[in-house]
């Protein structure tokens, strides 16, 4: 378990999340190199699509990070996504994928101690857990 | 609400085609949209009549459904014309037009929906031979328990076949007679003046009962077919590996999405180009696994549909009927969606004043 590496997704909104990624950078925090940034312009235009492809390519965490609600910056962007990450995540679950692989958080844009914290905290987690499902699997 | 009955057949269909045929000679409607045998086809389909001198070929309750017709149905209705229609549905085909409404893709304005207790029904090949040798079939099936053997697994582990939502609900379990309600107030009101512009004709009286013991028994009997079927199902799904021999044999002809009622976008991204790929693409994902199936993201297409749509699925079992490689698509879609719909505490196709989950979000913590 301790030699595998995990992949993990990390699909962050460009005004929130990516800008505290950004002010973790200047302030040399650095994050845990096994998560991969995805910026995107807001969590509420985040498909289903997104993250079962992560996962189906053998992602074995996906993080999705966005504004605090009220400040999102297309309003309730962050807003549509709670009710879709969470069905998407109960549907996950009975195809076997543990619900921790999946995680929401909001970061805004000046917590950059938290990006890093939020970062450390779930590659330590993901990386306990071992190896997802479809890492060697073939994918129809 | 009173309730009529019809006394003078003992063939429920007869009665709700002379209710039809009533509706349209009255003017009560402007049209029908109902299942009509014509001259070319072997299955009755879903048609829209506007002529009640060309009603003979109407076959309300024919055990057979050649799709689940809400989206026809919301063709018709897509915007308020003012010509009022009346739409005689199965209950899950209702549910499926509730689910539509509420995804802007028509309105009820000038409809009244009718529907009956559902017996189920039987796939369209299936009819097709029974109809062969049976030109009775539509009645025998009735009376028949084998015929109602050959119903689908979908329909014989359904326990949502009463009417839900509609206008007029005609009652035919627990009664020998055919007891019509009005079920809100445009469907009483179109039933009582019925009742007094035709007087006789259709022998519609007040009263009739219903035994409720009897249709508590086949819903305890589906309930438990469900059960079963669900749980075995959870298990054919429970990882990607269990899951991929489930859908192993699909060959992404995307039938199941056509089918779907609630699968309403006009251009499915599934047929774009960002499914499209490049060689190079093909050879890359090839070089990662060793082999690449083609055609590629099968299983990603499931469940992206399932990710869709399983707060909408209203359980017709269309999508296993029309899949060429004998896959149960409808066990699958049906098990997840009872799971995702029960926790997002929503039922497709139940409350029609209930927004779709997705667009039900509030600021909470
Ligand atoms: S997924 Fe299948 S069972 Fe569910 S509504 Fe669509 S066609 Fe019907
Ligand atoms: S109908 Fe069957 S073969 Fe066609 S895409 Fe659906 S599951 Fe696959
Ligand atoms: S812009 Fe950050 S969640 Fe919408």
């Amino acid at each position: 378990m301790s030699e595998h590496k995990p992949k993990i997704v990390a699909l962050v909104c460009n005004w929130c999340t990516y800008t505290a990624a950004d002010l973790a950078g200047t302030s040399r925090r650095d994050y845990p190199s096994e998560i991969r940034l995805v910026r995107l312009m807001c969590t509420g235009m985040i498909d289903s699509k997104y993250i079962l492809k992560a996962f189906l390519e053998g992602a074995d965490g996906v993080f999705i990070g966005g504004c605090h609600p009220g400040d999102c910056h297309y309003i309730d962007g962050n807003l549509k996504a709670v009710k879709r990450i969470e069905a998407i995540g109960i549907m996950l679950e009975q195809f076997g994928f543990e619900k921790e692989r999946l995680k929401l958080e909001w970061i805004g844009a000046s917590e950059g101690p938290e990006f890093q914290e939020n970062m450390q905290e779930f590659a330590k987690k993901i990386g306990d857990m071992g190896k997802v499902q479809t890492a060697d699997r073939m994918i129809l | 609400m009173t309730t009529y009955i019809d006394q003078t057949e003992s063939y429920k269909g007869e009665a709700i085609k002379k209710l039809a045929v009533e509706l349209l000679k009255n003017n009560t409607v402007d049209s029908l949209f109902i299942p009509f045998q014509n001259s070319y086809s072997g299955i009755p389909m879903p048609s829209l009549i506007s002529d009640p001198e060309k009603t003979d070929g109407i076959e309300p309750i024919a055990p057979v459904a050649p799709f689940n017709s809400a989206k026809q149905a919301a063709s018709v209705i897509k915007y308020a014309t003012g010509k009022k229609t009346a739409f005689f549905l199965r209950p899950c085909e209702i549910r499926a037009l509730v689910e539509l409404v509420k995804l802007n893709q028509c309105t009820l304005e000038d409809a009244v929906i009718i529907s009956y207790d559902c017996y189920g029904r039987v796939e369209n090949k299936k009819y097709l031979e029974l109809l062969s040798s049976n030109d009775q079939v539509n009645k025998d099936f009735y009376t028949d328990e084998s015929l109602q053997n050959e119903t689908t697994t979908t329909c014989k582990s359904c326990d949502a076949f009463t009417p839900l939502n509609a206008d007029i609900a005609i009652s035919f379990m627990g009664t020998d007679q055919s007891v019509f309600e009005g079920t809100s107030e445009k469907g009483s009101d179109v039933l009582s003046s019925l009742n007094s512009a035709i007087g006789g004709s259709l022998d519609l009286k007040s009263g009739g009962s219903i035994d409720q013991s009897i249709v508590e028994g086949i819903k305890e009997k589906r309930s438990k077919e469900k059960e079963t079927l669900f749980s075995k199902t959870s298990e054919t799904i429970k990882d990607v590996d269990s899951f991929q021999k489930m859908i192993g044999s699909c060959l992404n002809c995307y039938n199941c999405r056509t089918a779907c009622p609630v699968c309403y976008c006009k251009e499915c991204v599934f047929l774009t180009d960002i499914f499209l790929h490049d060689p190079d693409i093909l050879h890359q994902r090839s070089i990662k696994k060793g082999v690449l199936k083609l055609p590629v993201d099968t299983t990603m297409f499931h469940m992206t549909r399932i990710s869709h749509i399983s707060h909408s699925c209203v359980g017709c079992g269309q999508c296993t009927s029309v899949c060429p490689s004998d896959i149960q698509v409808a066990d699958m879609f049906r098990t997840v969606s009872e799971k995702t719909q029960e926790k997002l505490e929503y039922k497709a196709g139940q409350n029609i004043e209930q927004p779709i989950p997705f667009l039900a979000y509030k600021e909470e913590n």
